[in-house]
């Protein structure tokens, strides 16, 4: 019996000094281990940095090889193997990240962009929906914001706009800074939503981003035809010393235009009386460009002109919208005819061709 | 200490049963925290040999993945040939010619040889892994504790698949599995008599391994997911592909090992160093991945991490790499090599079904699990412990029905096309002839129920006095021509022959002592036929009939009720039969 207590305690003996030799290596190695994985994983984060996708791979492989569980060197890989053009490897690389964390933020991301770049739009779709309410490390709002915004911009190159401005209405409703304001206002009047394009601007106009949202705004307005609210933001727009020459050049054309323009529009939003007048003053210089371009093919127009008799309808045209609709016509007939025959028009004649361009500045358009 | 590390062959022969019988629990758990130490250390000296010898970051035309399994291999060769000539190979076989052959017995020398030069062998790039040498180990410790502790030579025999339950255990790190695989690989039949120290021995190794790696298994495992039935088709034809290949490793191991242990001792000793050479070559010219275990490939394969042409080279550019290093001699096991070759395939077909048919549920990775446990079922024609090591890695028992099919289908490939299992195989080629666990796991143990007959001999009350009997006797002839007849005690059953019971009815005529008047019970003494039952081991009457000319087999539920008897001659009828 105690023989069998000392062999006992013997092994007991040994057991505890080869538990303390296996630990000493299981720690050294482990040491090595994280050392090494950190040494790589660092190589592979210089190198992408570098644009040098492949280095990356390999230093990325081999710092997951020592530590297999790192989720941000496993998002690198994707990242570098999709970089590198190896994209059916980072799909699936991306595609197993997923299984394991479906809800994730950034891995539904990626997936979106790979999708995108296959062509699959409804499986991009779906990848960017589930990256908008995925979780996010960090900053998780406004990450969801920068995700609604890339899906919105490929919501409009997919030819989904309505889609694109429900995300973005969605993104400005979350009372974002004004610089994200600004992105999402260019991204609403990408999507064809002027009005609330410009209310994000208007929402914009705050601090460093106030005269950047006001000179957009009033692009905004003067393409929508709006060229009181153009003027005005361009005006305001251009008391900021930060512009460049050539910007104030673009800015302060398009204030003059839009101050111009507002004595040459007749659309509904006018005045009936100023409408008519407008469309006197804009009869006299399409008749001087008429007078001005002898071409044969313009001599039908003549005909036309002479039937308005317009001494006799000023009466009429003040009250009568088929009268002020058969000046317009004229008008822009003329117009268009000398611009094909005698070349590209200037001045008021330029900005006349610029009001037919705008369906809204027309007589009974509808005012959006 | 020093009489621990001694190389003493001789047990001790003062052992008494029931100490033994006290110890062996015990020891078990001994053998089992052993055991996982070792196998740990061992793990490792493979991870600091694999980062010293092939540096940090294996990569193609790196030359030292040519020059060093290649040095390496020489002084494996010269080690092996001078100083550790029993460590080549994997272990498994060893461990079962210990059990079968040398009661038991492996040599300390023989242990640290392998723990040295498989580590050695393996960290330089030989395309092998650990898990069968830990086996060895478990035994091997198992060996040592035994004669330390001065065990019988029928416990140090019991000891050997303790050991190797736990070595296993570690390696694998998974205890089910590896009792499993001890029972069908080297036992070759359940013995509940150590059964439960294989158990203690095997969940002992692993919480030492989990205490130092955790509860995971060595590689990631994806989840494993089985939402539509119709699914199992998909990985029934991963069966069919992993049964074939299977195949495919089985024939080249089976051609190109005994070429190579044929040559001279002086050529032998070479071997490893051209293995290397040609593993490293495989390396350097573009594919690093074969090197060593490949835990790693295994990981990204599961991961889906690898495109379809790369996972299969990787496959097949294994199975040549395994097979030369595997015959050359470098110490090492095939588990792994199994392991890989299934989670490519696995992968391969994974991928290939999720192209043709999108709608399948099951990831790629879980293709590349299921491909495992097939590929292992097959080659190492262990159906039952690679459905549970399936299991006991992912943790998942939806994935069991995939895994049952799977592996059957390739395990049924695998036994009509090759009908001698690899390990066998590989100990005739050695001029071995160890018992084939394949057959003893089929072996049909013969019952009672499989002789028996129902009684014709006739049946006589013990109440019944002599002089009555005599009557009975001479009015029916079928109890005079009898061979035997029985008697049915108050509290048993006797079986007389003629002769026996014509001396008692000659007693009872000349009514000796009164003869006559005594009852048959009475005039046959106590002595009773034993008590036997139809399922009992056909084997256990043989000592019976010693004394007995029959044995009545009674009925479990009715107490007194004969089913049949036995007779010496149906015996050896049945025995000659089957």
């Amino acid at each position: 019996m105690i023989r069998d207590g000392l062999k006992f305690l013997t092994l007991t003996l040994v057991a505890v000094v080869l538990s303390g030799v296996t630990t000493f290596l299981f720690r050294s190695f482990e040491s090595r281990r994280e050392r090494l994985a950190e040494r790589w994983a660092q190589r592979g984060h210089d190198a992408m940095q570098r644009g040098q996708s492949e280095q990356a791979v390999a230093a990325l492989r081999v710092s997951l090889s020592y530590h297999p569980d790192d989720y941000e060197n496993q998002l690198a890989l994707a990242e570098a193997l999709a970089a590198g053009g190896h994209v059916d490897e980072a799909e699936n690389y991306y595609l197993n990240l997923w299984q394991s964390r479906p809800g994730d933020g950034p891995i539904n991301l990626q997936l979106a962009r790979l999708e995108r770049t296959r062509g699959r739009d409804q499986q991009a779709i779906d990848y960017y929906r589930a990256a908008v309410f995925g979780t996010w490390a960090g900053d998780a709002p406004a990450r969801r914001r920068d995700t609604r915004l890339e899906l919105s911009r490929y919501l409009v190159d997919r030819g989904q706009p309505l889609a694109a401005q429900a995300e973005l209405l969605i993104a400005a409703g979350n009372n974002p800074d004004p610089a994200t304001q600004l992105r999402i206002a260019e991204a609403l009047e990408a999507a064809g939503d002027t009005s609330s394009a410009l209310t994000a601007y208007r929402r914009a106009e705050v601090g460093s981003q106030l005269h950047t949202a006001q000179a957009r705004a009033g692009e905004l307005c003067f393409r929508a035809g709006d060229y009181t609210c153009a003027e005005d933001s361009l005006e305001k727009a251009l008391r900021s010393k930060t512009w460049t020459a050539e910007q104030i050049t673009r800015l302060n054309g398009m204030h003059d235009d839009a101050a111009r323009l507002q004595e040459l529009a007749f659309s509904p939003v006018v005045p009936p009386a100023l409408r008519s007048a407008h469309l006197l003053s804009d009869s006299v210089i399409a008749l001087n460009r008429f007078k001005t371009c002898t071409d044969p093919s313009l001599m039908p127009l003549q005909t036309r002109w002479k039937a308005l008799n317009t001494p006799q309808n000023r009466a009429a045209l003040r009250h009568d919208d088929d009268v002020q609709l058969q000046y317009a016509n004229l008008i822009f007939e003329t117009e268009i005819t000398a611009a094909k025959t005698c070349g590209t028009p200037i001045g008021d004649d330029a900005l006349l061709l610029h009001l037919q361009d705008h369906p809204m500045t027309r007589i009974g358009a509808q005012q959006g | 200490m020093s009489t621990l590390i001694s190389n003493e062959k001789e047990t001790s022969t003062d052992s008494s049963p029931m100490r033994e019988e006290r110890l062996f629990l015990l020891l078990s758990i001994f053998i089992g925290i052993i055991s996982g130490l070792v196998v740990v250390s061992f793990r490792m000296a493979i991870e600091w040999l694999t980062v010293l010898l092939q540096g940090s970051a294996p990569a193609p035309h790196q030359l030292r993945l040519v020059i060093v399994p290649a040095v390496i291999g020489l002084a494996l060769g010269v080690m092996i040939r001078y100083v550790f000539p029993d460590v080549r190979g994997s272990g498994v076989n060893q461990t079962k010619a210990a059990l079968y052959i040398h009661n038991g017995y492996i040599s300390t020398k023989t242990m640290i040889g392998k723990f040295l030069l498989a580590a050695l062998s393996i960290g330089s790039g030989q395309s092998l892994g650990p898990e069968d040498p830990s086996l060895h180990f478990g035994a091997g410790v198992a060996s040592r504790i035994g004669r330390y502790m001065g065990l019988s030579r029928e416990r140090m025999r019991l000891f050997a698949p303790v050991g190797a339950a736990a070595g296993l255990a570690a390696a694998f790190n998974a205890p089910i599995s590896a009792v499993l695989l001890v029972i069908e690989e080297v036992i070759g039949q359940w013995t509940a008599a150590i059964l439960g120290s294989i158990v203690l021995s095997a969940v002992s190794a692993v919480v030492v391994a989990r205490w130092f790696w955790g509860p995971q298994p060595m590689f990631r495992i994806p989840p494993v997911t089985l939402r539509d039935p119709r699914e199992l088709l998909a990985y029934a034809v991963l069966g069919v592909v992993g049964g074939f290949a299977s195949l495919a490793l089985t024939k080249a191991l089976a051609y190109l090992r005994p070429r190579l242990r044929s040559q001279s001792a002086n050529r032998q000793m070479f071997m490893p160093a051209l293995a290397g050479l040609f593993v490293g070559g495989i390396a350097y010219f573009g594919v690093p991945q074969v090197l060593g275990v490949g835990y790693g490939a295994m990981d990204a394969a599961m991961h889906a991490q690898y495109t379809i042409g790369f996972l299969l080279l990787l496959a097949g550019l294994k199975l040549v790499a395994s097979t030369v290093s595997f015959s050359s001699g470098a110490p090492g096991g095939l588990f792994a090599t199994a392991l890989f070759l299934g989670a490519m395939l696995g992968s391969v077909v994974g991928t290939v079904e999720h192209g043709l048919f999108p709608s399948l549920t099951g990831s790629v990775g879980s293709y590349a699990l299921v491909g495992m446990g097939v590929f292992f079922a097959a080659f190492i024609r262990v159906p039952l412990t690679s459905v549970f090591m399936i299991l006991e890695m992912s943790g998942n028992y939806s994935v069991i029905l995939p895994v049952i099919l799977a592996n059957t289908i390739a395990y049924l490939i695998s036994r009509s096309l090759q009908p001698v299992p690899i390990l066998e195989l590989f100990t005739h080629q050695d001029g071995l002839y160890l018992p084939s666990m394949e057959e003893e796991r089929e072996d049909s143990q013969l019952h009672f129920e499989d002789a028996l007959k129902p009684s014709s001999a006739p049946i006589l009350p013990g109440g019944e006095k002599l002089n009555e009997l005599a009557k009975t006797v001479e009015n029916n002839s079928e109890i005079a021509h009898a061979a035997a007849v029985l008697i049915q005690c108050s509290d048993g059953w006797y079986a007389a022959t003629q002769t026996e019971l014509q001396q008692m009815l000659t007693n009872a005529s000349a009514d000796r002592e009164g003869a006559g008047a005594k009852t048959l019970e009475q005039s046959v003494g106590q002595a009773r036929t034993p008590l036997l039952f139809p399922d009992q081991p056909l084997a256990n009457a043989l000592p019976f009939f010693k004394i007995w000319p029959l044995l009545p087999i009674s009925n479990r539920a009715i107490r007194g009720v004969i089913e049949g008897v036995l007779t010496l001659d149906d015996v050896l009828k049945r025995y000659q039969r089957s």
